[in-house]
């Protein structure tokens, strides 16, 4: 990987030497992030030729596993960012409130999404924790043992458990991101403002904060239904049987001994691709549709009160969704510490640390070597999404090419890394440190710019320029006051690319070899096994990771957040 | 130890050492085949042959790349690992896979990117069935290597059927077999006393017990098992041979019409009416811990005392075979051919086979899983320790578990899984 700037060695905003790095920018980023996904997309169609799709198309089941796919994927990122947008107007005007709901979001955020889809799903189980704590009152008692109600809980044909425990995952995400988006817009200002001219909080935060922040907000809310699009871990625990959605069925076809089959899993992951970016689309024109029907409606006064209320009782939904969250991971915590834990028992009947304790000891190369893995992609991706931010702050025509940034959050992981497989063979590229760092930085890199991204332009130039004015180089005008201004926003961005990476499992497996044992490959494969509570401490091991990466990263102050406050 | 569970762990002991033993001759155990005594030279050349091996295999680190849904498994993974290292200087390590097919794929991949006979990822794989298959038919496995192995002469290929068979292809020494597996029911003996063990009487207790009962969704493998096991329950013995031969898809849906039926019969009264299925067999067994549902399966006839040690089911739960005989398979280790560190996956394989391990992997605090070993071709010595092992109350003894009766041909697990997906999968 030479040519690439390491990561000290950038040099935004300087003398005319520097100024042809940032020119130079987009095509640096283009040369360091294309080769794997140029491979990995032409692997993926090459291996899905006609006959696949014929094949794919004769499954049976198939229209169903899409139509469900579809619906999970759009009502989870609807209700999602409904009640994000809720709570966050709830706590708009409450800057520590804002401030503890954010740190709550971003713990969450931390949680990997199998370990709180196990979690919800003991949490909700008609064997479950919700339904032990209430009891006898729900359990009939045949020849005198408790037998639970049989219901549908979780993996209704439906999908609703599985949309419930994906809004429980991509809502903190959302939130986090919405509220950090709200303090950089000033919308405790604006709504002072708004309500000074007699409009309720809640109207003003949904008519003037939220369209201001939406611009913020609209790629995560995509990369959220891409998710929710692709989704294997969450969709095997919570998500429908007969039959299971379209990403379900794509990985098991993926994997078939049989060649034919497995090329109608490559049809099937490729057919992900399709859904997801007319998915996208149809948000921009739904977008387009209620900027031109809301616009004349953000100069009159509300009449009927019924945001507030709608509002509200959203609020009141999230924060039951946070409250789940929460549960669930707290049920893991259990899991993990229990001795023996059977039903119908409420609380376990023995704790034993040992398991956690021995595990811990076991897995502490692999938790070393998933922090490394994690931090080189972000040591890479930090820097370079600053010279890209910087080349397009000075050419903003540079910014139209971006869009394949994005593409490994479009791709269903699996297809990607199939499609990659052979030219890195091919490469002897395979099983080195180098393959997995370059793998992980095509996931890490789009996470990290995106939640740069809006937050470093909208920041204030102005007492940039002034340092300009007074003298400062272009450089050291960026290290004074660019560095110290964003120093938060990197630190979340670092944070999230870094947790991004650490949850990188298929990489490892598929274009690893199976060479560099990581953390996430170990979680997966306990999961696969009988024992909950191994699986449950292997998960919280995996999620320490992350957690410790938010805790740093909130504990650096936000000058830019702060000063608007007073 | 109590004379009571001395004598049930002896009858278990005879169960385990003789798979099969009851469609033998009574007593053939003690009379077991031995080796026929080779000529002085070739065991020379066998000898020399192996410190060769052993020779090469010094310092040569073997990645393992097993099944690692289990710590149990996991730990004792580790345990050989740790003692391969010692006597032979060869470092193991395990990779753990949620799915074995995530290495078929990768050694395929590799094989295709010119890869052949060198430069692999995989030095030993734990693999049987289908996945074998799919490396022999490819010719990605090394061998004949099995016969190279000095603790292989312990194995009687002729005993049991799938120690040489390993699905629709002949082993051919391209696989070392490390364990056996019969297909059993789980059950707690103090919810259901009389458990179910026929077609028919499993379909009228799950009538009687609505929403009490599931199996995984195929083509899982225990859903697939589940499956396999009935259709040759519910046909008559005489048109059981077909099962034994290639699928004729002319006549395929009039030998499997009773198999339909029947499962649509007890379709309504299972867990979640059937519209719902658990995607795996390790989910059905969590499902079973919690309470969800009252029977579950088992490939191992020690998953119930393994359950039960670790703390997972009541200590009442019980492991029992079909009645007439349940289907029975080997699972093995094969070294694929573009391994880079043959020699080392040999002498691990070695290991996995040798008596001492053998007999560890059998205690069902350890593991629980059957000996591949003959009893017959042990010393007296080695019988002793696998005579010591305490098997526990919950193994199920020789009439329990039953005879071992052959899987049908492979084509039929293929035939019988998309037969199952276009009637269930739709919804």
């Amino acid at each position: 990987m030479t040519g690439l700037p390491g990561a000290g060695d950038w040099r935004p905003a300087a003398p005319p030497g520097r100024s042809r790095l940032l020119a130079l920018a987009p095509w640096i980023a283009a040369a360091v992030l294309a080769p794997p996904l140029a491979g990995g997309l032409a692997g993926a169609v090459a291996t899905a030729p006609l006959s696949a799709w014929r094949l794919l198309a004769a499954e049976p089941g198939i229209g169903r596993s899409i139509l469900l796919s579809v619906l999970v994927a759009v009502a989870a990122t609807v209700i999602s960012a409904a009640l994000a947008g809720a709570i966050a107007a709830l706590v708009a005007a409450r800057p520590v409130r804002a401030r503890a709901t954010e740190r709550l979001a971003l713990v969450l955020v931390a949680a990997p999404h199998a370990a709180v889809a196990v979690g919800l799903a003991f949490l909700i189980a008609p064997t479950g924790l919700l339904f032990r704590l209430a009891g006898g009152w729900i359990y009939t008692a045949a020849d005198g043992r408790a037998l639970p109600p049989d219901l549908p809980l979780p993996g209704d044909s439906w999908g609703l458990s599985l949309i419930a425990g994906l809004v429980v995952k991509e809502m903190p995400f959302l939130l986090a991101l919405t509220i950090a988006a709200q303090q950089r817009v000033g919308a405790r200002a604006a709504l002072d403002r708004a309500r000074s001219l007699g409009w309720p909080a809640a109207s003003a935060w949904w008519r003037v904060v939220a369209p201001q922040i939406w611009p913020l907000l609209r790629l995560p809310v995509a990369a959220v239904a891409v998710y929710g699009l692709g989704t294997v871990d969450m969709a095997l625990v919570l998500g429908p049987s007969l039959p299971p959605v379209l990403a379900v069925r794509s990985l098991s076809l993926l994997f078939d001994p049989d060649p034919a089959r497995a090329a109608a899993g490559a049809a099937a992951a490729l057919l992900q691709l399709v859904l997801a970016v007319a998915l996208i689309l149809s948000g921009l024109a739904a977008e387009r549709l209620v900027r031109r029907g809301g616009a004349d409606r953000l100069t009159v006064r509300p009449r009927r009160p019924l945001a507030p209320f709608a509002s509200r009782l959203a609020a009141g939904l999230g924060l039951l969704v946070l409250a789940m969250a929460v549960l669930a991971v707290v049920t893991l915590v259990f899991w993990a510490g229990a001795a023996v834990w059977r039903f119908p028992d409420p609380l376990p009947a023995g704790w034993s640390m040992a398991r956690l304790t021995g595990m811990a000891a076991d897995l502490a190369p692999a938790a070393r070597a998933s922090a490394l893995y994690a931090l080189l992609p972000v040591l890479i991706a930090v820097p370079l999404a600053l010279l890209l931010l910087e080349s397009q702050a000075r050419s903003p025509a540079r910014a139209v090419g971006e869009g394949p940034i994005y593409l490994p959050l479009l791709l269903p992981p699996a297809a990607f890394l199939a499609g990659l497989q052979g030219p890195v063979l091919r490469l002897g590229l395979d099983g080195t440190g180098l393959a997995l760092v370059w793998c992980h930085l095509a996931t890490v890199f789009p996470y990290v710019f995106l939640a740069l991204r809006e937050s470093y332009r909208r920041t204030d130039q102005r007492p940039r320029r002034l340092a300009r004015s007074l003298g400062r180089s272009g450089f050291g005008a960026w290290t004074a006051v660019m560095l110290p201004l964003t120093v938060r926003p990197l630190a979340v961005a670092a944070a999230i690319g870094f947790s991004a990476g650490v949850a990188q499992y298929l990489p490892a497996v598929m274009i690893g070899g199976g060479r560099i044992p990581l953390l996430a490959t170990e979680a997966v494969a306990t999961a696969a096994g009988l024992d909950r509570r191994a699986a449950a401490a292997a998960a919280l091991l995996l999620a320490m990771l992350p957690a410790a990466g938010f805790l740093l990263a909130s504990l650096i102050p936000d000058p830019a957040g702060r000063r608007r406050c007073r | 130890m109590t004379l009571w569970m001395r004598i049930a762990g002896r009858m278990a002991l005879a169960a385990a050492l003789s798979w099969g033993a009851s469609a033998q001759a009574a007593g053939s155990t003690a009379t077991a085949p031995q080796p026929a005594p080779k000529p002085q030279g070739a065991q020379l050349r066998a000898q020399t042959d192996w410190q060769a091996v052993l020779d090469e295999a010094r310092g040569q680190t073997v990645r393992f790349n097993a099944w690692g849904g289990d710590p149990k498994i996991n730990e004792f993974i580790e345990r050989v690992a740790a003692e391969a290292e010692g006597c032979c200087a060869v470092i193991v390590e395990q990779v753990k896979l949620a799915d074995t097919a995530e290495a078929v794929a990768r050694i395929k991949a590799e094989a295709a990117a010119g890869r052949k006979t060198e430069g692999g990822s995989v030095d030993l794989i734990w693999i049987n069935g289908e996945n074998f298959a799919a490396l022999r038919t490819a010719d990605l496995l090394w061998g004949p290597m099995l016969d190279r192995l000095p603790d292989a002469r312990f194995i009687d290929l002729g005993a049991n059927p799938a120690l040489a068979r390993d699905g629709s292809l002949p082993v051919d020494g391209y696989e070392v077999p490390w364990g056996l597996s019969q297909f059993g029911l789980v059950y707690d003996r103090a919810v259901t006393p009389d458990p179910p063990r026929s077609p028919a009487a499993l379909a009228d207790w799950i009538e009687a017990h609505p929403g009490r009962f599931t199996y995984p969704a195929p083509p899982d493998f225990i859903g697939s098992a589940f499956l396999k096991q009935m259709l040759i329950m519910l046909l008559p013995k005489d048109k059981r041979p077909a099962l034994m031969r290639p699928v004729d898809p002319a006549r395929a849906p009039d030998l499997t019409a009773p198999l339909w039926a029947w499962l649509d019969r007890i379709r309504p009264a299972m867990w979640r009416e059937g519209r719902a299925f658990p995607p795996n067999g390790p989910a059905l067994e969590r499902m079973q811990a919690d309470g969800a549902v009252d029977l579950g399966f088992a490939f191992h006839p020690g998953q119930a005392a393994s359950a039960i040690a670790s703390g997972l089911m009541p200590a009442s739960t019980r492991v029992i075979g079909w009645s007439g005989g349940s289907i029975a398979n080997a699972h093995f280790v094969a070294i694929p051919a573009n391994a880079d560190a043959k020699a080392g996956a040999m002498v691990f394989a070695n290991m996995l086979i040798s008596p001492e391990i053998q007999a560890a992997k059998l205690d069902p605090l350890i593991w629980g899983d059957m000996t591949v070993l003959s009893a017959g071709r042990l010393s007296e010595e080695d019988r002793a320790v696998f005579r010591d092992i305490d098997l526990g109350p919950a193994w199920p003894s020789e009439e329990e578990l039953g005879p071992a009766i052959p899987e049908p041909h492979p084509s039929w697990t293929d035939w019988l899984e998309a037969e199952w997906s276009r009637r269930y999968l739709a919804g």
